[in-house]
């Protein structure tokens, strides 16, 4: 376990994914009312998957993958707007509990190293 | 989405499609004496048909060599908006512009009462799914706490 190796790497790339996500879905419920609006979704999962795959051991490779947005297809209402609100409030519940997941990870991380340099004192 | 999310996109499919059930009851009682409309004829009752949305979630068993199938459901879909086809109501109002020759007004076939109970058991089954979404977000942060 290194200060940046490649678990943090991929922690600080799914928190920086999450983050991303929430500001999609904040996006997208903000025009729930715009006729025509398209909702777009953010999604790093897969791309970091890859990353992580075919190079496990390189930290840099794994913290350049970034989120991509993409539109979702497909029209709900008769006003042009693709955005259905409920679906919208369960990805934020998702999010919420990635990002949570993730923050935890990240400080029981930090925590053990700090642990490591107080006790090398 | 399979795993631990799958259950919080099956809720969230109900409550789409409970929301539109709902959208229809508001436009039944809204036209409720309307009386002409583009096809012709007084407003007919639309109702939301359901239908349980094909697996894909859940997860594939197997463990011990025997195959265990665990998939749950994919949720719930709309089928369509049909209308209903029962008879109108003849109402006697011989000052109606739209009345027949014999005074009579061809009313939709809505009924407030049964419009009302839906929109109660609409509510409900709306709420119901916010509590789903509910457990299983507690469920996660339950298991999230182990990891802290």
């Amino acid at each position: 376990m290194g200060l940046f190796d490649v678990t943090s790497a991929a922690l600080e790339v799914a928190l920086r994914g999450a983050e991303a996500q929430q500001t999609a879905i904040s996006n997208n419920l903000a025009n729930a009312n715009t006729p025509g609006f398209r909702p777009t979704s953010v999604s790093f999962q897969s791309a970091l998957a890859d990353a992580l795959q075919t190079t496990p051991n390189d930290a840099t490779a794994v913290s350049t993958v970034q989120p991509t947005e993409s539109t979702d297809p497909g029209i709900m209402r008769t006003d042009g707007s693709g955005v259905d609100v409920d679906r919208q409030s369960v990805e934020l519940a998702k999010t919420q509990i990635l990002f949570d997941t993730v923050m935890a990870m990240d400080s029981k991380r930090l925590h053990t190293l700090s642990q490591l340099i107080t006790s090398a004192r | 989405m399979s795993g631990l999310f799958g259950a919080l996109d099956i809720s969230g499919s109900g409550m789409t499609a409970e929301r539109l059930r709902m959208d229809t009851i508001a436009n039944n009682l809204a036209n409720a004496n309307t009386t002409r409309t583009a096809a012709g004829g007084p407003y007919r009752r639309e109702e939301v048909v359901l239908r349980s949305a094909s697996g894909g979630m859940g997860m594939a068993g197997g463990a011990g060599g025997f195959s265990l199938d665990l998939s749950g459901g994919g949720g719930v879909e709309v089928a369509g908006i049909v209308q209903d086809r029962t008879p109108f109501k003849q109402v006697y109002d011989p000052g109606n512009p739209d009345a027949n020759a014999r005074g009579y007004v061809l009313m939709p076939n809505v009924n407030a009462v049964t419009e009302m109970t839906d929109m109660i058991t609409a509510t409900r089954a709306y709420e119901a799914n916010t509590t789903a979404i509910n457990a299983v977000k507690g469920e996660a942060q339950h298991c999230l706490d182990v990891l802290r």
